[in-house]
């Protein structure tokens, strides 16, 4: 669940110990600052300059992304630190989430890494670049480029001699 | 060109990310996707992005001298048959000594047609290539070297008196400050030939006829003797793994040194996967997990003129009642363009 509670953005965020965030696209997030600004770099210090009681913009953030992020930061923040008799059990549940939270289409993955990026959620994004990481593995030039969408700017003759350059380190 | 996003849709300094991440296996590959993506993964930035994101992958780097006193360095990769050949270094030069740090690798010294030498060559495994380093204050063969506290340490192998016996560098000084500094040492400790050195609980070990020495940069006085348990037990190259010191004794076991306990323990339950006798046993710290390389013996055809290495990788834990207890993970065979009858001169761990 992303958003708590259906009523406008202006009036809830009087509410006690939440905040109110606007994405990119313009819809209304209240999330506890507590949760959000433990994990988000840029919404700490959004808090901190005294936006507190007005809807903090997000402009490069979608509202599917940030929805994301938010239930990241909620997740992390109320299983993460690891204290206590569950901690163990807390670090299984986290990681089950983050597996989960890595299984979106590539256009949500980088999304959510643009997301991550902006809003200086460290671990997000590194949990984002690992998963780009690993679907690096074992694919072809080819695929690789479809993948990522890169265009090959390779002439035909550079082309030949980087794969003869990096054929001495395959088998 | 050049203009063009790494990945598009992601920025430059994400995608850097997210490429650093990708293991060296796939860099032949990714390397062949663009322009771009080939200059990242040949640049310095990379292997920093790697090391401070915890992703550098450790790498076995070998140096084997045939009988006819060739010399070839090579990477050794889990998984591949074939093993990455490296540049030869600018000086050929014979029993010298080695270091490690992260991608680099110091060779210190060794005799330049039968005279000792000064001079320091460097590797950069990531390009990779070589380059000369500030020479030492002494000439040194069959030296000591260790890498500790970010610095490279070069001990004995030179002529007791010489008030230079041990030095010590700090390659991260940009090249034109870095240059070795004597680390003083007293007379009495010197006079020894040096027969392998190690790093272990911050502080270099080195073993030699005559007693092993203890350097520790943050004792007082700094050298000392090591304790008479280690002195006995050490034998040939050793690696400290874990706070253990590992060491391949003359009866074909595989031993680990207790500084707390003072104590050799035989590491058990690798017999069944190992054979009876590694020849040419030599044990390095590979990432973290103890790595043995032994010259392999010829399999079927006699008349190959090849040299067969094999090398495994053992996990070892401690038990409850004190004892070592070792897991192969893995065991594999290379075969390396090299005569047969060469030797393993120098098997260091580098980080890519």
């Amino acid at each position: 669940m992303a958003t708590t509670g259906a009523s406008d953005g202006a009036s809830a965020a009087k509410k006690e110990g939440l905040v109110t965030l606007m994405s990119g696209d313009g819809e209304i997030f209240e999330v506890e600052a507590a949760a959000v600004a433990a994990l988000s770099v840029t919404i700490r210090h959004a808090i901190e300059e005294g936006f507190g009681d007005r809807p903090i913009p997000l402009p490069i953030v979608g509202a599917r992304a940030l929805a994301l992020a938010v239930e990241y930061c909620r997740k992390h923040h109320s299983l993460g630190g690891g204290a206590g008799e569950d901690s163990a059990a807390y670090d299984d549940e986290l990681r089950a989430f983050d597996h989960n939270l890595a299984k979106v289409d590539r256009d949500t993955l980088f999304d959510l890494i643009e997301a991550a990026n902006y809003l200086e959620i460290e671990g997000l994004l590194n949990l984002m670049c690992r998963t780009v990481a690993e679907m690096m593995k074992g694919k072809s030039v080819e695929e690789l480029r479809r993948t990522f969408d890169v265009s090959n700017d390779y002439t035909p003759e550079e082309e030949e001699e980087v794969r003869r350059e990096v054929s001495w380190a395959l088998d | 060109m050049g203009d063009a996003a790494l990945i598009p849709g992601l920025p430059d300094d994400v995608a850097v990310r997210c490429i650093a991440r990708a293991p060296r296996s796939s860099h032949p590959e990714l390397c062949r996707v663009s322009r771009s993506w080939r200059s990242l993964l040949r640049s310095p930035l990379l292997f920093s992005v790697r090391s401070a994101l915890g992703a550098a992958e450790p790498v076995l780097c070998l140096n084997l001298r045939s009988p006819t006193d060739q010399s070839r360095w090579l990477l050794l990769h889990r998984g591949r048959r074939n093993p990455s050949p490296l540049p030869a270094p600018p000086l050929p030069s014979l029993g010298s000594a080695a270091a490690a740090l992260g991608p680099f690798l110091f060779v210190l010294g060794g005799s330049l047609g039968g005279v000792p030498s000064a001079a320091v060559q460097v590797l950069d495994a990531r390009l990779p290539r070589w380059s000369l380093g500030p020479r030492m204050s002494a000439p040194r063969e069959f030296a000591a070297a260790a890498a500790l506290g970010g610095r490279i340490y070069a001990v004995g192998g030179c002529v007791p008196i010489s008030e230079a016996w041990a030095e010590s560098l700090d390659p991260s000084a940009s090249s034109a400050a870095a240059a070795w500094v004597v680390v003083p040492s007293p007379a009495h400790v010197r006079e020894k030939w040096m027969h392998g050195s190690a790093v272990l609980a911050g502080r270099l070990l080195a073993v030699a006829d005559r007693g092993g020495v203890v350097y520790d940069p943050a004792a007082e006085p700094p050298w000392a003797a090591v304790a008479p348990g280690l002195d006995q037990g050490w034998r040939g190259r050793a690696a400290a793994v874990g706070g253990i010191l590992y060491s391949y004794d003359f009866l074909g076991h595989i031993k680990g040194y207790d500084p707390e306990l003072d104590e050799w323990k035989r590491v058990e339950g690798v017999e069944r996967e190992l054979p009876k006798f590694l020849c040419g046993a030599t044990l390095s710290n590979l990432g973290g997990m103890l790595c043995v390389v032994w010259e392999g013996k010829e399999k079927g055809d006699r008349r190959k003129k090849e040299m067969v290495i094999d090398w495994a990788g053992i996990e070892v834990s401690r038990t409850s009642d004190g004892g070592l207890k070792g897991r192969v993970l893995w065991v594999e065979s290379i075969e390396l363009a090299v005569p047969r009858g060469s030797f393993i001169a120098h098997c260091l761990a580098l980080e890519l």
